[in-house]
């Protein structure tokens, strides 16, 4: 096979949100909550200040149970900060008040962050795109790592975010996202035939998480989620962790 | 409406939550008076079985600051936990409220053997989450989408059996105040929700659509 050098397409920050057991609510639920993912996310955004990222999406597409978009590599660290705060900010209110689709369910999101080169096949925002970095963003959001977030913790922590570690070191390591890195606990993703480190983000962590920190000394599932007061200690790395992170809040 | 807001009872369930009310003395408090001062010994907490809350913080020169609203459901007064510390807020009751006050020790003594230590931390989580400078001062949402979410706040919080639910129980400059807006922002913001029909003609403000607000609030 004939192998010639090409410039690398563009560089997207990507962005992916999926909803927590969106298969477990009711059917006729669906559309609605379909509907809504963009609109909440639009609000996010602009509750953050950054209505006008919003606008300037290079490229979305509904997943089903969520959302994909890719921005200007430039937004990347807003992404992180302080975007992934004002959608736990917005989902929190959200669901405080009854105002999820799917009647008193809260509704709770995975997210995933990347960056990377995104070769573009069609100029229609929502045409066609191809690259390691999405099929990376897609990986990141279905992983065991991230889910066990939300499933480990309670109805209070209504985000739980992943980033990849390429994004991690671009924004966060970097200083650009004015945060400290270590509010992000690195883990080790396999899926499928993908196999990386990438760096785990809770705004608003509660139950377990705060009791046993982001990752599990076990495997999670047969404890519910609920009830840290019947939890032993904190592992020191990951409440050292939180400490900081409460201390800032 | 299928709203309900998420108060502690929602997070304690029914059951816990009939069974908290169980520890208190039974009072009443007229639609305008206190039910904590800022600067008062603490000591003891307030469960509200009815009607809405104003959380109001004073500073030293004398303004208020609309901190939170609260209502059924939810529980005030519990961070000044023993005799020895002073409220931070005043609580004042925006209906007339039906309420249980309970010790802070009697409380703390439920949790702990209901197990419901952590469900409370998540209930502090939420509170601290659900204050209006962080919700509606600090988000950087443009004044319409403000206004229509305090508004859409106090609709939604209100008692459902109340007559005049739909009235807004703020002045403008209450909720100028509270919103950090000018009250000129206010005013036009209020001439536009009525120009819509979410609010209704007249010289109070009233909601006349619940589904028309949450539009302008992004609900």
């Amino acid at each position: 096979m004939d192998r010639h050098p090409q410039v690398l397409p563009p560089y997207r920050s990507l962005f992916v949100v999926d909803v927590k057991d969106f298969n477990g609510r009711e059917g006729s639920r669906h559309a609605e909550l379909t509907k809504d993912i963009p609109q909440i996310l639009r609000l996010a955004f602009e509750r953050a200040g950054l209505a006008q990222a919003w606008q300037q999406q290079r490229f979305h597409r509904h997943t089903g149970d969520g959302y994909f978009a890719g921005f200007d590599s430039a937004m990347l660290p807003l992404l992180l900060n302080p975007l992934l705060s004002a959608l736990q900010d917005e989902l929190l209110h959200r669901n405080a008040r009854g105002l999820a689709a799917g009647h008193g369910q809260p509704l709770r999101m995975r997210a995933a962050i990347t960056v990377g080169p995104v070769t573009e096949f069609a100029k229609r925002p929502t045409g066609d795109r191809s690259g390691d970095a999405q099929i990376e963003t897609h990986r990141l959001v279905d992983a065991d790592p991230v889910r066990n977030l939300l499933t480990r913790s309670g109805d209070t922590t209504c985000l739980a975010a992943i980033v990849s570690e390429r994004a991690y070191h671009d924004a966060v390591a970097s200083g650009y996202s004015a945060e400290r890195p270590d509010l992000y606990v690195p883990v080790e993703v396999e899926a499928k035939s993908y196999r990386s480190r990438a760096f785990l983000r809770v705004p608003s962590p509660s139950g377990e998480l705060l009791a046993k920190g982001f990752v599990a000394a076990e495997p999670a599932g047969s404890a519910p989620a609920r009830a840290p007061d019947e939890r032993r200690g904190a592992t020191p790395t990951t409440s050292t962790v939180l400490d900081k992170a409460y201390a800032r809040r | 409406m299928a709203e309900r807001p998420l108060g502690f009872r929602a997070l304690l369930g029914d059951e816990g939550w009939a069974r908290l009310l169980m520890l208190g003395t039974h009072r009443e408090f007229a639609s305008g008076t206190y039910l904590m001062r800022q600067g008062e010994p603490g000591g003891y907490l307030v469960a509200l079985v009815s009607g809405r809350v104003k959380v109001l913080g004073h500073t030293p020169d004398g303004d208020e600051l609309l901190v939170s609203l609260r209502s059924a459901g939810d529980v005030v007064g519990e961070m000044a936990t023993g005799e020895h510390s002073r409220r931070t807020v005043s609580v004042m009751a925006i209906d007339r409220c039906i309420a249980k006050v309970i010790e802070t020790h009697r409380f703390h003594r439920f949790l702990e053997e209901n197990r419901a230590v952590g469900r409370y931390a998540d209930y502090l989580v939420l509170k601290l989450s659900q204050t209006i400078p962080s919700q509606m001062q600090l988000a950087r949402f443009p004044a319409e989408r403000r206004v229509a979410r305090l508004l859409h706040e106090l609709v939604t919080l209100a008692p459902p059996d109340k007559p005049d639910r739909f009235l807004i129980p703020l002045s403008q400059g209450e909720l100028a105040r509270a919103l950090g807006l000018a009250r000129s922002t206010v005013a036009e913001q209020i001439a536009l929700l009525r120009s819509t029909g979410a609010l209704s003609s007249g010289r109070r403000v009233v909601v006349a659509d619940v589904r028309k607000l949450r539009r302008h609030a992004g609900l």
